[in-house]
């Protein structure tokens, strides 16, 4: 074999990967370099001339009213909207791990949501909760409840696109922890109920440890993935009535195409970046486990 | 043979025995039990009310939709909104649904196909090689699934339009990789860990090489769960809305995002956008019910086997 051969095979990884690290650089690494680059710049959706300006754009945003506005925003959609769906997803794989009849079809029906495109859902929920045609305010009215405009006031506009949220992805956080729950070996359930352990001292003591990495796997994906969310926000409200939905991320968009502003975007969406990679650095050591 | 099937009548047995004693459940197990049911079933009701209201407004004439009291059942119907989401460049309200939905095609096909090529060799190098960046490897590629979009959209619409990408279907599927790449390569990765080491060490022993070895022998193994992750690739890639959203625009938009364009200044026409919902999710919501099994280790990358 010659030389050439033998170093060729010591690459043969290296060489695997090659075509996708190529593409990747292409589609990731050199966009977010250049969100880096233009955060320091004052630079123009619609100009191809911009000047260096070292931070400005992000002492421009934290002393603004709008960025805090939407931390704030993002904040209690996301407290709200993973919060409920941590909860009832815990709740719904609870009661799908017991003996039970139809329990897949349960998994498919309850499946659904996750699978629609949330775009595409968020315009079916317009339609339901629609105050002049829609269902649910047909029959909450014939109960006696004279309800809001959901989407458009003010005052129901973030719970309902929360609500929006919550429809969509409960599924997830119920199906992994219901895939989590019955791996947990029945030998230890067994030797909990031989040392007399009650039921809340099984859950406690058996269920609740072995369960921690997949809880924290699924709290993962949905902490990040929820402060990533475009796609509902957009069709949906569009941000408002006003400003009342406007989260980081619509806000960012809103400032790099509607105003713009490029380069405020870009300290918006480097802001981001750093906010899900610390998430994503504290939980990911937690969850490691599971994937090695 | 006499005494296998000895065996198994006897375990059979045992089997009814534990029925029988499962049988004997106190009032209030018989309660939580009924609740179980009554909580599960109501949740169904709420995971396929949007479906099902959405698929009445399809088959709705237009008296029964501008209504103040909406009928869930027993309403006239009419194929009117199919026939208008069907009317291609004739279509009333402007939108061609048909060649929205041949979009959302073009982009996904080739998308999940390059995610493919590109990932498989990645995720079997993850599996087999032991290398110091192994961990790092792995944690940059599900960044790239958590990287938040807009991080990487607005500089890519920005570059798009400078090399000629923005609006082309080739461009979509560029971009599509930051969800379907790290799906094949974390998901894939799983599935190569899963074939023990021992068939290919013998095949090699055989005298294989390592190419044929791959094809022959660890492929074939790995296809239902390829085809899982295909599958998976693909409802994400036609679910997905953002990138089409900002990296395409007016008749090369595809079919996630044309559905909104039944808001028209007008009004919004909810019985064609509707029959338009329907087209757009079925095959989905077909797909994942086929590959259901997988779903759990697909949508945690592997993570959770499930």
């Amino acid at each position: 074999m010659t030389t050439f051969m033998k170093r060729l095979q010591a690459n043969v990884p290296t060489l695997l990967a090659l075509p996708s690290i190529i593409l990747v650089m292409m589609i990731a690494i050199y966009p977010i370099l250049y969100a880096f680059y233009t955060s320091m710049t004052d630079q123009l959706l619609n100009q191809s001339k911009s000047n260096f300006i070292w931070f400005g754009n992000y002492v421009n945003i934290f002393t603004s009213r709008v960025f805090w506005h939407a931390v704030g925003v993002s904040v209690k959609y996301v407290a709200l909207a993973v919060g409920i769906e941590m909860l009832l997803g815990f709740g719904l794989a609870l009661l799908m791990n017991g003996a039970l009849r139809g329990r897949s079809l349960f998994r498919i029906l309850i499946l659904l949501p996750l699978m629609l495109p949330p775009a595409t859902g968020a315009m079916m929920w317009a339609s339901l909760l629609d105050p002049s045609l829609g269902w649910v305010n047909y029959a909450l009215l014939q109960i006696g409840i004279h309800a809001p405009a959901w989407l458009s006031d003010s005052g129901t506009a973030l719970y309902s696109v929360v609500g929006i949220d919550v429809y969509h992805f409960t599924p997830f956080v119920a199906l992994i922890l219901l895939a989590g729950l019955q791996s947990i070996p029945r030998l230890q359930y067994e030797v909990a109920e031989v040392d007399g352990a009650n039921a809340w001292q099984v859950f406690r003591l058996v269920t609740l440890p072995q369960l921690m990495p997949t809880i924290f796997l699924v709290l993962l994906f949905r902490l990040v993935l929820c402060i990533n969310g475009y796609d509902v926000i957009n069709v949906a409200t569009k941000g408002g009535p006003g400003d009342v939905t406007t989260t980081l991320s619509f806000q960012a968009s809103v400032t790099g195409y509607r105003n713009m502003l490029l380069g405020q975007a870009g300290a918006y969406s480097i802001f981001m970046f750093f906010v899900v990679l610390f998430i994503s650095k504290k939980l990911f050591n937690r969850v490691t486990r599971s994937w090695i | 043979m006499d005494t296998a099937i000895e065996g198994v009548v006897l375990s059979d047995a045992e089997r009814a025995g534990l029925e029988i004693h499962k049988e004997v459940v106190s009032p209030a197990d018989r309660v939580g039990k009924a609740l179980t049911y009554v909580v599960l079933i109501a949740y169904s009701l709420f995971s396929i009310l949007p479906i099902y209201w959405t698929a009445t407004l399809a088959f709705k004439a237009e008296s029964e939709i501008y209504t103040k009291t909406p009928k869930l059942w027993g309403f006239a119907t009419t194929m009117d909104n199919w026939r208008e989401v069907f009317a291609g460049p004739a279509s009333i309200v402007g939108v061609d649904f048909v060649h929205a939905i041949r979009n959302s095609f073009f982009v996904t096909v080739p998308s999940v196909l390059l995610a493919l090529a590109l990932g498989m060799p990645v995720a079997y190098v993850l599996a087999r090689y032991n290398f110091k960046a192994k961990g790092d490897v792995h944690f940059f590629y599900l960044s790239l699934y958590f990287m938040p979009p807009l991080l990487i959209l607005i500089p890519l619409f920005v570059l798009y339009n400078k090399i000629h990408l923005y609006n082309t279907y080739l461009g979509m599927a560029l971009v599509m990789q930051l969800i379907t790449l790290p799906l094949v390569v974390l998901i894939m990765r799983g599935f190569f860990e899963d074939i023990p080491v021992e068939i290919e060490q013998s095949a090699r022993v055989d005298g294989a090489r390592g190419p044929w070895v791959f094809w022959r022998i660890i492929l074939p193994l790995v296809v239902p769960g390829m085809m899982a992750t295909a599958f998976l690739c693909t409802i994400f890639s036609w679910n997905n809305y953002l990138f089409s959203y900002l990296l395409t625009s007016g008749e090369n938009q595809t079919a996630v995002v044309r559905i909104t364009l039944y808001r028209t200044f007008t009004g919004i026409m909810w019985g064609p956008m509707s029959a338009a919902i329907l087209l757009t999710i079925v095959p989905v919501l077909l797909l994942a019910i086929a590959i259901q099994k997988y779903i759990v280790r697909g949508l945690t990358l592997g993570a959770v086997k499930g």
